[in-house]
């Protein structure tokens, strides 16, 4: 007895001391220059703790580099080739002499949804120039952060509040690096909707850790936030900027950020990291999901389009066939006119389109379609009433739930077909 | 339903217990017997708004071959909820990489002293399943892994081939302190669709474990470090693990605490990984 109890007393005191030794950190991060190898790993280890997944032995911390804006524009221009890098970004763009058709780029100007002047992929490329601040690489799993330079008469609290947002950028692009080997595309069904479905939970999670890390670093309180308010206004302001937006195709892509962000944090602070792994394994899977928010919207796909529409004619082969989803939806009908408080909620009440591309080679005539199902029978007319369609070769009709886009870019050579009417809802 | 789930992985492991006896299935015993081993770990995660439970089922056996040499096998699973407030717990379930060594017994081994050199290999059956399951699975895998401290990270270790090799000793020092130590090494080859994609890691386990033999009770701290010289964050994991295990006949009954003292798994900045540990085993 006399050898027992002092080894258990001892035992258990052990074990009590060893649990305090144990116990995680609470470390909260602390904005830091993110060129350094130290703040890296304090960011990734903060990142660890806010996704609350764990340590993953295997997996490595990518490599962070860091380049200059003008680097990366100048890769994004030598990555197209049918492009020049351009050496005076302000000159006027040269207008190209006879192009040739290209039947995707001819539905996607005659909307309006990309900027006639150039080919989708110049829209693209000039799109990602201007607005990419870091990215994470899957072929070399590396992180890449845009520096754009410190102002030349920044003051130490600009430097301060510089230095915080990118530490959470760099939150937000390890998290890319932690999804990488988690993302399996199986919701990606090749349909604009379900890319842009994908990456507003992707680039929204991203986004979600990076303003979680953000709060943290200025009062340790991300809970705490008025996260509502927050997201109204940075959901506002794209609400507003995008009818100026001259390739709204491409433009609408800024909406996967706030949307995703605001969808996870809602999670969050429902149902913690528990409710962000919910978000995966139950995903959403169209945009309209989240323009809708919770239990509010039209019910998808109901009935779904799955009308094949007829070619013209037997010489013209469909090129191309997609469904753009609510988000591009809205930003057509922005570029077209329609005031914000009218698009947002018509965008909210899509079930479902589907656009299709017909091209006779020969001839060089290309022609589109593209149909919309919405909720109610009154939509179609309202978007009809508000829309100013800039493109004399676009024809619309309303039927029922259905709004019709139709274009030819030969009017006389196609004058027989009825441009997918017999798709629509009776 | 979290309880129901650690239940059936606690039956699991019972039905894999059965016929317990004395030695543990590394501590090669002259004696033509062979042992059977089954482990549980608990871990968990509990805030306001959600929780996290973790429960690994481990069977280890060793067939003795004859005095000098042994098959020792490892099968685990590793079993994940995750339980946001308000809504449906989301299950993940994942296999360990199965492990199979050969150990051999020194000549220089006695009754007061057992040394001994094993080498094996870990198949590579987990792994992570990309799509809407994959964050269970990675939480699951990774977390499995530091449940005794990333000792024996490669078998919770995805798309991965380990090529193991051990050295142990068990010393009796005196009649009432025992000592065990040992030293590991893997390494982990990545396989499947990881092949050619990542590096090839190396990990160095060592442990260091004074027992104090009371009767049918022994008890100790088992230290651990364990080295990760491929492992760009931290090279390094330190653990302690308090034990008490009861040995009657032929059976042991053993419980444990893993407390992991340093990054990457608790420190400062680590998530604070603990473990509970319920084991038992005998021979046959």
């Amino acid at each position: 007895m006399s050898v027992r109890c002092p080894f258990g007393r001892a035992l258990l005191a052990a074990a009590l001391l060893t649990v305090g030794i144990g116990c995680g950190g609470e470390e909260p991060l602390v904005a830091c220059d993110i060129a350094t190898r130290s703040c890296q790993e304090d960011v990734y280890y903060a990142l660890l703790r806010l996704r609350g997944d764990g340590f993953d032995p295997v997996a490595q911390r990518p490599p962070i580099r860091t380049i200059t804006r003008e680097d990366y524009c100048r890769a994004q221009d030598a990555s197209r080739p049918d492009v020049e890098p351009d050496p005076e970004p302000d000159e006027p763009e040269p207008e190209p002499e006879d192009p040739p058709l290209v039947p995707w780029d001819f539905a996607l100007h005659v909307l309006g949804l990309v900027t006639p002047t150039k080919t989708t992929g110049q829209a693209r490329g000039d799109e990602l120039c201007r607005a990419v601040a870091a990215f994470y690489s899957t072929s070399t799993r590396s992180v890449t952060v845009i520096d754009s330079g410190p102002p030349a008469d920044e003051t130490p609290e600009e430097r301060a509040g510089r230095e915080r947002r990118e530490t959470a950028l760099l939150v937000h692009e390890l998290v890319h690096a932690l999804q990488d080997p988690e993302l399996s595309g199986a919701q990606f069904d090749g349909t604009t909707d379900s890319n842009l479905t994908a990456r507003t939970l992707t680039e929204g999670e991203a986004a979600f850790y990076q303003r979680i890390a953000e709060r943290e670093m200025i009062d340790g309180d991300p809970e705490g936030h008025d996260w509502q308010t927050y997201y109204s206004r940075w959901l506002g302001e794209g609400r507003t900027n995008i009818s100026d937006n001259r390739s709204p195709f491409f433009g609408v892509q800024w909406f996967i950020y706030p949307l995703g962000a605001q969808y996870l944090t809602d999670a969050w602070l429902g149902g913690g990291n528990a409710a962000v792994r919910r978000a995966y394994a139950h995903p959403r899977r169209y945009t309209q999901q989240f323009i809708a928010g919770y239990g509010h919207g039209a019910e998808v796909l109901d009935p779904p389009l799955s009308c094949p529409v007829a070619a013209p004619s037997s010489s013209y082969a469909r090129v191309k066939s997609d469904r753009f989803g609510a988000l591009v939806l809205y930003g057509f009908m922005r570029r077209a006119g329609v005031p914000d408080q009218d698009a947002w909620p018509l965008a909210a009440a899509w079930n479902d389109d589907s656009i299709v591309v017909f091209f006779d080679q020969a001839a060089e005539i290309a022609v589109m379609t593209w149909v919309i199902r919405f909720e109610h029978e009154g939509d179609p007319a309202r978007v009809l009433e508000l829309i100013e369609l800039t493109d004399p070769r676009v024809r619309a009709q309303a039927r029922g739930r259905d709004l019709i886009f139709s274009a030819r870019s030969n009017e006389a050579a196609t004058r027989d077909w009825n441009g997918g009417l017999d798709c629509a809802l009776p | 339903m979290v309880y129901r789930f650690g239940v059936l992985a606690l039956a699991l492991t019972c039905v894999w217990c059965t016929g317990l006896a004395r030695a543990q299935v590394t501590q090669l015993d002259p004696e033509p017997r062979h042992p059977v081993e089954g482990a549980l770990a608990y871990y968990g995660v509990d805030d306001p708004i959600s929780s996290l439970d973790l429960v690994l089922g481990a069977l280890a056996a060793r067939y003795v071959w004859s005095p000098r040499y042994a098959l020792v096998a490892f099968m685990g699973a590793a079993f994940l909820a995750s339980s946001p407030q308000g809504a449906p717990v989301d299950h993940a379930f994942r296999p360990a990489n199965p492990e199979l060594m050969l150990w051999y017994l020194s000549p220089l081994s006695g009754p007061e002293l057992s040394v001994r050199a094993g080498f094996g290999l870990a198949a590579p059956l987990t792994w992570i399943e990309r799509g809407p399951d994959a964050r269970l699975h990675r939480t699951a895998l990774a977390n499995a892994a530091g449940l005794d401290g990333l000792r024996r990270m490669w078998r919770w270790a995805p798309s991965c081939t380990s090529v193991v090799a051990a050295a142990e000793i068990d010393a009796e020092l005196h009649e009432v302190l025992l000592l065990h130590g040992e030293l590991w090494s893997a390494l982990l080859v990545p396989s499947h669709h990881e092949f050619l994609r990542k590096r090839i890691g190396l990990v160095m386990p060592v442990q260091l474990a004074p027992i104090v033999r009371v009767g049918p009770l022994h008890a100790g701290p088992r230290l651990n470090a364990v080295l990760m010289p491929s492992q760009s964050l931290d090279a390094a994991q330190l653990s302690i693990e308090p034990f008490a295990a009861l040995h009657v006949g032929r059976v042991f009954g053993e419980v444990a605490v893993t407390v992991n003292v340093d990054e990457p798994l608790a420190g400062k900045r680590g998530a604070g990984v603990w473990a509970l540990h319920l084991r038992g085993g005998g021979e046959l």
